[in-house]
């Protein structure tokens, strides 16, 4: 009897850090997936940025912000310094935009609407990839810390993930969902 | 509850057998039916022998011929399963009409972006988009066994629409796909379509045959409406709350309820495409394209036959998630301006494709130059101003409404309509010009005619490669007619 819930017991734990193995792929692969959207939005700015400089001379530190805040991006290693940087960079492109739309010039140029738009698509995938990113993480972290996965996830050296949280305080006021 | 591939995969094989099942189940009753039927009424006179009068009673296939019948219908049902699963996704696109997308048009280049983009937030799926050259505002989503998924839209919704609201409608086809629920929808329709298939191919042979024949196929004719009567009760594998289940989703997805509550609505007071899809397909659309009196009404009834829920309702949940009442969304409708994917209706390509072969303008024989008109690339001779643009681009043209007309246009449309009423017939073009002018994409001759009846329109066509030329002022003038013709009465044009 002893042995058969010592078998059993053993069938459970693999069970369970199979799955917890499972889920950590699972957010890699988000991860992975936040990654590939935002090297293109590295991509993308220096070809905005030339595009709108001859007509946006008197904002140069706007234009100047952009690319450091790139720069910083992919200089940035650490997946914590990462998630700062690439939000400053949302910050200072989204000022970008916001002082594209005071100029009818280029709002007017069908080249810089679309790197606009390509970058507008790009800013949304990257949203988009972090909220599925997020979703799977709160499912692996709710698994490694809750009974009785956490006694398999303690013993196998599970760590929690962090999330990829915005940082601004506006941002964070979505629309409230009520279902 | 986050969704992954593998559950994905775990729900697909239980509709899957459920789906077959029920067709089995389909054939056996009806044949039962059937058999039951012509015991009891037709045998009737045979076996009065046996049987007084008043012990009459009706009589009940017995064990073995409802076996037989059993292992018929399991029969039949394989053969309809296979024929109508077969390709499922390629014969629904074509009895749409659906295109793929065109990878130089604005329009769809956005288009492309917001499926990319809901793509990523369902974790990376791949899904394909195409559009319906239509001017009705709807969208649908399909899937077949091999999770290859499709989401399409129409001409008139992208034209209609701002980015965010397409978005929302999109992640909506993309909820039914991701809430399994495509897969079944896709199926059953396509199972439902075959009679349909079968009526239409019957109806034309009926028509053309003479003789013996026709009361034969008369009989089949009618067993097979029976059948695609019978059919429709597939539909109760429909249910309407995955309708409400993909609103969800979508709102999950785009954090968006607003603008998926303002595009239901403008989608809602415009056509939806009522006559021009097969009737048996309307499960797959976001709003209901057929008529269908069960839609917009509740009811025990109403659940069961029909495929979509009131959108009244829909609205008023949406609209409630974003803390609004429809009154207010209405008035926010009202001011509702559209912000165009292209800063000119017109605009030039800077840097021209150096590699293409030269093209000449058939009048003045000078290079055509590239632009963009209205989302299109489409030719033009900066000389004479005349046009060259593949026939499939008109209805795109005619469908977006970007482009602000001169009164220069105004009038050559009005004085083009009016000359129209001299005219009596198509033989009003001289038989001399009709093969005068030569293609300049193939350089065969170009046959001359009018567009169409009520566009009075003189233009010449190639039939190798399908361009059409229009002369100066001719394109913009029918574009103008087409957006206006509520106030230019052009249906009083018809021959």
């Amino acid at each position: 009897m002893l042995i058969l819930a010592l078998i059993m017991a053993v069938i459970w734990f693999f069970a369970a850090y199979n799955l917890l193995v499972g889920l950590r792929v699972r957010t890699e692969n988000a991860w992975s997936q936040i990654d590939v959207q935002l090297k293109r939005r590295h991509d993308l700015i220096p070809n905005l940025v030339e595009a709108v400089k001859g007509y946006m001379a008197h904002e140069k530190d706007t234009l100047e912000r952009v690319i450091k805040a790139r720069t910083q991006a992919i200089d940035a290693t650490a997946l914590k310094d990462k998630i700062a940087a690439e939000n400053l960079l949302t910050q200072t492109l989204r000022s970008l935009f916001a002082v594209v739309e005071r100029y009818p010039d280029v709002k007017a140029n069908q080249n810089v609407l679309k790197l606009q738009e390509e970058l507008t698509s790009t800013e949304n995938k990257i949203s988009f990839a972090r909220q599925f990113y997020n979703d799977e993480t709160r499912l692996y972290n709710t698994k490694i810390q809750t009974v009785p996965t956490n006694i398999v996830a303690n013993f196998t050296g599970f760590k929690t993930k962090e999330f990829f949280e915005i940082e601004e305080a506006a941002q964070r006021q979505a629309p409230q969902v009520k279902f | 509850m986050p969704f992954s591939f593998i559950d994905i995969e775990e729900n697909k094989s239980r509709i899957i057998y459920w789906l077959f099942l029920s067709i089995i189940l389909f054939y056996f009753v009806t044949a039962w039916f059937i058999i039951f039927v012509v015991k009891n009424f037709f045998y009737f006179s045979n076996s009065s022998r046996h049987y007084s009068a008043l012990t009459r009673f009706i009589q009940i296939p017995s064990l073995e011929i409802t076996l037989f019948v059993l292992m018929i219908a399991f029969i039949f049902g394989l053969i309809h399963w296979q024929f109508s699963t077969k390709d499922m996704l390629a014969k629904i696109l074509k009895s749409l009409g659906a295109n793929k997308l065109d990878n130089n048009d604005d329009y769809h280049n956005v288009l492309q972006n917001i499926i990319d983009e809901v793509c990523v937030a369902i974790g990376g799926r791949k899904i394909e988009a195409v559009v319906i050259p239509n001017a009705a505002m709807n969208a649908f989503a399909i899937e077949d066994f091999n999770s290859n998924a499709v989401i399409g839209v129409t001409e008139g919704l992208l034209a209609r629409l701002n980015r965010s609201q397409i978005e929302a409608v999109v992640a909506h086809e993309a909820g039914h796909i991701i809430s399994r629920d495509c897969l079944a929808t896709t199926v059953t329709c396509c199972l439902a379509e075959i009679y349909e298939e079968a009526m239409t191919v019957l109806r034309s042979t009926l028509r053309r045959s003479r003789g013996k024949g026709v009361a034969l196929l008369l009989i089949i004719y009618l067993v097979i409406g029976a059948m695609s009567f019978l059919s429709r009760l597939l539909n109760f594998f429909i249910s309407r709350q995955r309708e409400y289940r993909a609103d969800a989703i979508s709102v999950r997805l785009t954090r968006n309820p607003l603008s998926l509550a303002e595009a239901l609505k403008l989608i809602s007071g415009y056509w939806r495409g009522a006559g021009s899809y097969g009737d048996k397909l309307e499960a797959i659309f976001i709003t209901s394209p057929a008529f269908n009196k069960f839609d917009e009404s509740k009811g025990v009834l109403s659940d069961l036959f029909a495929t979509h829920p009131p959108i009244k309702t829909r609205i008023n949940i949406l609209a409630g998630m974003a803390h609004l009442d429809e009154k207010t969304l209405d008035e926010n409708l009202r001011s509702f301006k559209r912000i165009s994917p292209v800063a000119h209706a017109e605009y030039y390509i800077s840097q021209p494709d150096k590699d293409k072969a030269s093209r000449l303008c058939p009048h003045c024989q000078i290079n055509l130059i590239d632009i963009v008109c209205e989302g299109v690339l489409v030719l033009r001779c900066d000389k004479c101003e005349g046009v060259l643009l593949a026939s499939n681009k008109i209805s795109r043209m005619l469908i977006r409404e970007d482009k602000l007309f001169s009164e220069d246009t105004k009038k050559y449309a009005q004085t083009m309509l009016e000359s129209k009423i001299k005219l009596t017939s198509f033989r009003d073009i001289d038989p001399k010009n009709v093969w005068i002018l030569h293609c300049p994409q193939c350089n065969q001759k170009m046959r001359r005619h009018f567009l169409l009846d009520s566009y009075p329109v003189e233009i010449d066509e190639c039939f190798k490669c399908g361009s059409i030329w229009f002369d100066k002022n001719e394109l913009e003038a029918v574009q103008y007619i087409y957006e206006n013709k509520a106030n230019m009465n052009v249906h009083n044009f018809y021959i």
